[in-house]
């Protein structure tokens, strides 16, 4: 990154400088496994480092669970699997109080929440009570039993994954749950060539686990913590406002982006940025980051849904007509 | 890339000769010296301070050309013109309303300094601040096309002036292309061949028989009253005092003298339609082109009342007046102020010596003005007495000498006759007193041909004076004398005497004219005869104005507005880029710098409109046409986001990277794109 003013000022670009660095180090040591799929994988990383939740949408065997598996084991972090099922408890995530007779008291055993990556697998055929108290935990960040708080360990990235076809029995996200994770994207069927490698690595090629560990929980902590530090022009935030309050008067929308849509895509704005070596945001982080960040906050009306206007396109059309900012 | 030094002389060079040369395209409008004073300093000044101030703003430029164009005006007037700024304004209607050629007076010359001025002002900036190969030419040529228009009815051959034009060009383009010198020898051979065609062809166009000429839609100053008293109204009172010396005339031969044409009459009085124009000294020709007798004269003042200038018919070429005026119709003379005793001027009249077959052939011009009869029951009377004196005259030219004979015979002269000429006083002469002075005869001649359907009128002068050794003529206030004429076709204006005892070469011991002899043979030859008598007149007012000004015609209004949209449309649509440049490249402060340079690149690049494209989406576009796109669009990036001052350094680089992308842009585009974006103001 080559910067343009004078030199006591080159801290932050420097710190982004390293933050894009192992960014991309995480970015390319995950794609070893999840070929041709950098984009996903980005999304995937900025939901972590913007310490957010990923919704992926897409049907089964598109390497959803393998994403997930890939980060934890890529950032030396705890991760847990949880299949959701129609008799799943929230007690089978959160964890249970049993009354341990030798000590005489009651002793708190952790769920499978507790840990730096959770894959809560098709959330949507679990009942709302448990999907519930699973984004109670995304977004308390704690477990309250007994009225004593077990926070999450962090990092703390919950992937879910819903299957688009074979709805029947399932139980669809509310809007707003939905709205609490920060995106939602598809994976996707890799290319042509992507999937020609994959079969060729089978079965000696890359494994999740032995994937080489290129950071440390802690260090994820502190690049979640300089993304925070990363700085926002005043028409940036502008830009962003703009965007969602558009949203809001879309005649093609029913329901806009949130005061917590446009806070979303601002902290993944932010990462993004740093990602890409800069200590400070541009439009087109946002640009980028619109779609997956607020396409699944936004309903649609009946209309659009009959002309098969997709949320993606809305905001497409939106951010098309919408200038970017001019002037610093 | 800068262009090595001695192009950019040169080329400054070359912009000045290419001013100056247009301006001296004017030299059919002013043929004197005095052109050159007004066109080279205009020429050189420009290029001067452009290649002085090349690295310096242009305000500054500018400001040192007007102050130059300034003192170049001061050097045309001889000292300080407090009217300047409204000379240049009306200049160009001055020239317009001027028979060439024009007195080079420094408030006509203005014009042309002004127009060379702002040529090489213009040519030269444009070459010292852009890249543009012939652009520079651009405003000479529209000046040398001024001049063409101004020029279009004067002597002398643009073809010299046009051929040094095309040169100049051809060499600004091969000089300001930037190839090695050797390779400038090649566009001679096509300089030589656009030459040789436009001498070929140029002769084929069908404009070069009839070029336009702007003066012949120019609006003419109204008619107006050039005296206090009409001539026609003086011929009694000079009668009256005869032995008052007017003027002299130094001459080969005795003609009559003729001093103001009056063509309009009102039932009271005769007045003048002239519209007289400024002139340098060259009166054009009457209808007449065949035999004529070229006669030259010295006249020289003594106390002739008024600013009209006796000159024997028709005047083809004046000297010796500063602010001569003529009216192009009758080819009355004008003093721009009343003339002193002993003034002086130079006269060579042309007089028509049409053959008797001519005479006998001539019809009466189609002319509803000079045929009118004011409305009135002495139409009848004069219609009756008319038709009775042309009785058996089967041709106009014969009814006309038979008019001429009719009066003489039946009415006599008589210098105590009351004067005047209204349609009452001259019925009372015809019907009962029968006698009049020269104003009187001349008067009912007219009405009485204009009911025969003859255009006629009426001009006022004097006969020839009093014979003196050398050649000169003393003309006193007892030789004035009115006749009338008549138009006929392609003859133009014939003359007719027909005042008896003053006007016949047998009635007094004066001088007579060659005219009035060849009136008299020809009488003699086309009538039965006829006697008359002399007697004597009094006056009348005489005519004013007529019409109101209206201003310059619209068919003139029109094209030259258009002309000057057109130009301005042109100064915009050449300047408007580079000045939108400059002002982002000297924004304040390097963050602006670096915006108008990232704003610049985008007008370059075709998107200035896509508002709604981050950087990075125009490099995305546009990447591949530069590799300086991406920095630019990071160092925009920065400059725009970042929480930091951008530093100064960083704003040169991105203009640096800026005009490279322009440079590749420009690379890409071919050149009628680039024209045409440029014309459409993208």
């Amino acid at each position: 990154m080559t910067h343009y003013s004078h030199e006591q000022t080159q801290q932050p670009a420097q710190l982004a400088g390293q933050f894009a660095q192992r960014f991309q180090l995480l970015a390319g040591n995950i794609e070893h496994v999840i070929r041709g799929k950098r984009e996903a994988v980005e999304l995937a990383l900025i939901c972590l480092f913007a310490e957010g939740h990923l919704l992926i949408e897409d049907v089964p065997g598109t390497g959803k669970t393998t994403l997930a598996r890939s980060i934890a084991a890529s950032v030396d972090a705890e991760w847990r699997r949880v299949q959701f099922t129609p008799d799943l408890l929230p007690s089978d995530i959160t964890g249970v109080s049993i009354f341990n007779q030798a000590h005489q008291k009651f002793e708190f055993h952790q769920g499978p929440v507790f840990a730096n990556i959770v894959l809560a697998d098709e959330i949507n055929r679990a009942s709302p009570k448990t999907q519930a108290a699973l984004l109670e935990v995304m977004e308390e960040r704690r477990v309250t039993v007994d009225a004593e708080p077990h926070p999450v360990p962090r990092p703390f990235l919950v992937v879910a994954t819903q299957n688009p076809v074979d709805m029947d029995g399932t139980y669809p996200l509310p809007e707003a749950q939905l709205d609490r994770f920060l995106m939602q994207i598809s994976v996707g069927y890799p290319d042509h060539a992507s999937e020609v490698q994959v079969l060729k690595g089978m079965p000696t090629g890359p494994q999740v686990e032995r994937l080489p560990v290129v950071a440390r929980a802690s260090d994820v902590a502190g690049m979640i913590d300089f993304a925070t530090r990363i700085h926002v022009a005043d028409p940036v935030y502008d830009y962003i406002v703009a965007l969602c309050a558009a949203t809001r008067t879309s005649p093609h929308l029913r329901l806009g982006a949130s005061p917590r849509g446009s806070l979303a895509l601002l902290r993944a704005a932010r990462v993004k940025a740093a990602a890409a070596g800069r200590h400070y945001v541009v439009p087109e982080d946002v640009k980028a980051l619109a779609v997956p960040v607020l396409a699944h906050r936004l309903i649609r009306t009946p209309e659009a849904e009959l002309r098969d206007v997709t949320a993606a396109g809305v905001l497409g059309d939106l951010l098309a007509g919408m200038p970017v900012p001019q002037a610093a | 890339m800068t262009a090595p030094a001695w192009r950019r002389i040169a080329g400054l060079v070359l912009v000045a000769a290419l001013a100056g040369t247009a301006g001296w395209g004017f030299h059919r409008v002013f043929p004197g010296a005095e052109l050159i004073v007004a066109v080279v300093p205009g020429a050189v000044a420009p290029a001067l301070v452009a290649a002085l101030t090349r690295s310096r703003p242009l305000w500054l430029a500018l400001m040192l050309d007007v102050v130059l164009w300034f003192a170049g005006t001061i050097a045309l007037y001889r000292g300080f013109a407090p009217g300047l700024f409204a000379d240049v304004a009306d200049a160009w209607q001055g020239l317009l309303t001027t028979l060439l050629p024009a007195q080079p007076e420094p408030h006509l010359l203005v014009l042309v300094h002004t127009l060379v001025w702002a040529a090489a002002v213009i040519g030269a900036e444009v070459l010292n601040r852009t890249r543009t190969r012939v652009a520079a030419a651009l405003p000479s040529i529209i000046v040398y096309g001024v001049a063409l228009l101004f020029g279009v009815d004067g002597t002398g051959s643009n073809l010299p002036v046009a051929g040094a034009v095309v040169v100049l060009v051809v060499a600004l383009a091969l000089v300001r292309e930037e190839r090695p010198a050797l390779w400038l020898l090649a566009g001679v051979p096509a300089g030589a061949v656009l030459a040789a065609l436009a001498l070929v062809a140029g002769p084929l166009l069908p404009i070069a028989a009839e070029p336009y000429n702007p003066r012949e839609n120019a609006e003419l100053p109204p008619p107006r009253r050039v005296d206090s008293v009409s001539p026609l109204d003086r011929v009694s009172a000079w009668l009256q005092f005869p032995g008052r010396e007017l003027f002299t005339v130094k001459a080969d031969k005795p003609h009559n003298w003729r001093l103001a044409v009056l063509d309009r009459y009102d039932g009271v009085r005769w007045t003048s339609a002239a519209r007289f124009q400024p002139t340098g000294g060259r009166v054009p020709e009457g209808e007449w082109d065949g035999e004529a007798e070229t006669v030259r004269q010295s006249v020289t003042f003594s106390g002739l009342p008024g600013t009209w200038l006796p000159a024997a018919e028709r005047p083809v070429e004046v000297t010796g007046v500063r602010g001569l005026a003529v009216d192009p119709g009758s080819g009355s003379l004008l003093a721009a102020g009343k003339p002193g005793k002993g003034f002086t001027y130079q006269v060579t009249s042309r007089v028509a010596k049409p053959s008797k077959q001519d005479l006998l052939d001539a019809t009466p011009a189609a002319d509803a003005s000079l045929t009118a009869f004011p409305a009135g029951p002495q139409e009848k009377l004069f219609r009756k007495l008319a038709q009775e004196a042309t009785k058996g005259a089967d041709l106009p030219i014969k009814q006309a000498y038979r008019l001429q004979s009719y009066l003489r015979a039946n009415a006599g002269y008589e210098v105590a006759a009351p004067p005047g000429h209204s349609l009452k006083g001259l019925e009372f002469f015809l019907e009962t007193t029968h006698r009049g002075t020269s104003e009187q005869f001349a008067s009912a001649f007219a009405l009485m041909a204009r009911t025969l359907g003859m255009p006629s009128r009426v001009v006022v002068g004097f006969r020839p004076g009093e014979a003196e050794p050398g050649g000169v003529y003393r003309v006193r206030s007892g030789h004035v004398m009115a006749w009338a004429e008549i138009k006929f076709d392609r003859l133009g204006w014939r003359p007719f005497y027909p005042t008896p005892g003053r006007s016949g070469s047998k009635d007094d011991h004066d001088v007579v004219s060659s005219a009035i002899q060849e009136s008299e043979k020809l009488a003699g030859e086309f009538t039965q005869g006829g006697t008359d008598k002399p007697k004597q007149s009094r006056p009348s007012d005489a005519g004013t104005a007529e019409e109101s000004a209206g201003g310059p015609s619209p068919w003139l209004i029109a094209p030259m507005a258009g002309a000057v949209l057109l130009v301005a449309y042109l100064g915009v649509a050449m300047v408007r880029p580079w000045w939108r440049r400059r002002a982002r490249r000297n924004a304040p402060g390097p963050g602006q710098r670096v915006l108008g340079a990232w704003r610049q690149t985008c007008d370059d690049l075709g998107l200035r409109d896509a508002r709604a494209l981050t950087a990075e989406e125009v490099v995305a576009r546009s990447g591949a046409i530069s590799p300086d796109l991406q920095p630019l669009a990071d160092i925009s990036n920065y400059a725009r986001y970042a929480p930091e001052d951008i530093a100064p350094e960083a704003a040169d680089e991105a203009w640096r990277r800026s005009d490279a992308v322009r440079l590749a842009v420009r690379a890409r585009t071919p050149a009628t794109a680039r024209l045409r974006d440029r014309l459409l103001l993208r």
